[in-house]
């Protein structure tokens, strides 16, 4: 078994810096305590970095009752949770991490709070590290609603904020569910339409319409109905610094959606991320599969957090951060996924029974 | 027989990811079907590998430690995509390779 957990009692304990998120979402969700040890230990400059503690903050936020306790290196967490509240949050997200690394977890707690959760959020929106603003919204919440997460779900850009200094704000609703649905989605259909999203921030407009030139180039050839948005942002609502970033979405018939972003680094031109960006929206369809890589996570874990009924997914290949989310997942809810490998188009079948997860806050009418 | 291929195959697959130590990084890299085979063969390798791993096994942990903040180990599910193998996209087989993925591929196909 992975060596990096051992429960003792009731706390599980784990190790290092990577996956601290999801762990702490899952502790929640579960009301398991977690131990998290050794963040950056033998780091020349050990302990939790600012936008790790940011993090913290805003689960401290978010939740009622939930006590933190770093030790004074800060390399070891102890985290209590306790009940989901939501409500009106604000948070500032800073600037090492894009409002992606904050708002992307919470998702998966939105749901259950005691109240629907209304988000303001300030810092970047689009950068390489993190998912988009644009991909959220256009990927990701649309998996919540195959779970029956539908009315008043909302995300809205109110300004645009592109690294390195930020200054975007975004808000986020979310509905409040007592139980999910189970999912049965195991056929991927054909990519019917593909859509998109250019946008900038302090450049030149044009450089939007020469990320949609280049990305059509390239995408065209498969299918003519390619409709990608621009997205041009002036004065006060394009935050700091200049920028502009691709993200585009693939639809197919059965509903399944892969998504691709790129975002510009210093020196790149549009042509280089619109023609990067459709590639890597091929390579996300070559992988097949129902879920894209980018949203496996979620998608798995509202499975598990199902009512007891057996949810089937297909997705392509696991990512590393996937299979380090299956193996969490096992440790919190003791639920292991049967995953059948299909060998007709190399992808994986994913099945379990979900932990019957209610939300008591929620009264039933 | 097939069958008893067939779950064999589901068992390893849940044994890599549930049941072993290698890290998600070293799983994700390789292809599933890759990884099995080798699994399967050469757990003696494997044995011999880990042995000379450990004589240098100091040095490993320092040089993983300084770079502890790269794309690798950040905390991101962004972080993950492959964006350095790109160029492939620009081989004409390859292009042609996801045709059917698309509903104006051909419909005579099984896939």
């Amino acid at each position: 078994m992975s060596n990096n957990n051992s429960s003792t009692g009731k706390v599980l304990s784990f190790s290092g810096h990577e996956y601290l998120r999801q762990r702490l979402i899952l502790a929640t969700l579960s009301g398991k305590i977690v131990k998290i040890g050794k963040i950056r230990s033998e780091n020349d400059n050990p302990g939790l970095r600012d936008f790790e503690a940011s993090f913290l903050r805003l689960l401290e936020k978010v939740t009622n009752g939930s006590t933190i306790d770093i030790n004074y290196a800060g390399t070891t967490i102890l985290y209590k949770p306790g009940v989901i509240t939501g409500g009106k949050i604000y948070h500032d997200c800073g600037t090492s991490r894009a409002i992606g690394y904050f708002l992307e977890p919470l998702i998966a707690l939105a749901p259950f709070g005691k109240q629907p959760f209304d988000l303001t959020f300030n810092g970047i929106t689009n950068d390489n590290v993190d998912i988009s603003m644009d991909s959220i919204r256009t990927v990701t919440l649309l998996q919540l609603k195959r779970f029956g997460i539908e009315e008043g779900l909302e995300l809205k850009i109110t300004k645009r904020g592109s690294a390195p200094l930020g200054g975007g704000e975004i808000n986020f609703k979310c509905p409040l569910v007592r139980t999910l649905k189970p999912i049965q989605f195991t056929d991927e259909g054909r990519i019917k339409r593909i859509r998109g999203i250019a946008c900038c921030t302090r450049v030149s407009p044009q450089n939007a319409n020469r990320l949609v030139d280049s990305a059509r180039s390239v995408l065209n050839r498969y299918i003519p109905d390619v409709y990608i948005y621009t997205d041009v942002y002036k004065g006060e609502e394009s935050g700091k610094s200049p920028g502009f970033a691709l993200s585009l979405v693939a639809e197919s018939t059965t509903g399944a959606l892969y998504s691709a972003e790129q975002a510009a680094l210093p020196g790149e031109t549009p042509e280089d991320i619109g023609s990067k960006t459709a590639k890597l929206l091929l390579n996300e369809l070559s992988k097949g599969g129902c879920v894209d890589s980018l949203n496996q996570w979620l998608t798995l874990l509202l499975m598990v957090l199902g009512p007891e009924d057996v949810s089937k997914v297909r997705v392509g290949n696991l990512t590393a951060f996937t299979i380090q989310y299956l193996r969490d997942l096992r440790d919190f809810f003791a639920i292991t996924f049967k995953i059948k490998s299909d060998t007709k188009n190399n992808t994986l079948l994913m099945a379990c029974v979900g932990v019957g997860y209610i939300n008591y806050s929620k009264k039933t009418t | 027989a097939k069958k008893l291929f067939y779950t064999n195959r589901r068992i390893n697959i849940m044994q890599l990811i549930y049941s072993n130590d290698k890290t998600p990084e070293e799983i994700a890299s390789g292809e599933i079907s890759e990884l099995l085979k080798v699994e399967a063969a050469s757990n003696e390798k494997d044995n011999v590998e880990e042995e000379k791993d450990d004589e240098e096994f100091f040095k490993i942990i320092k040089s993983q430690e300084k770079d502890s903040d790269s794309v690798n180990t950040l905390d991101s599910t962004k972080a993950y995509l492959d964006t350095s193998n790109l160029d492939k996209w620009d081989d004409e087989i390859t292009l042609e390779s996801i045709r059917n993925r698309f509903i104006t591929g051909s419909l005579d196909d099984d896939s």
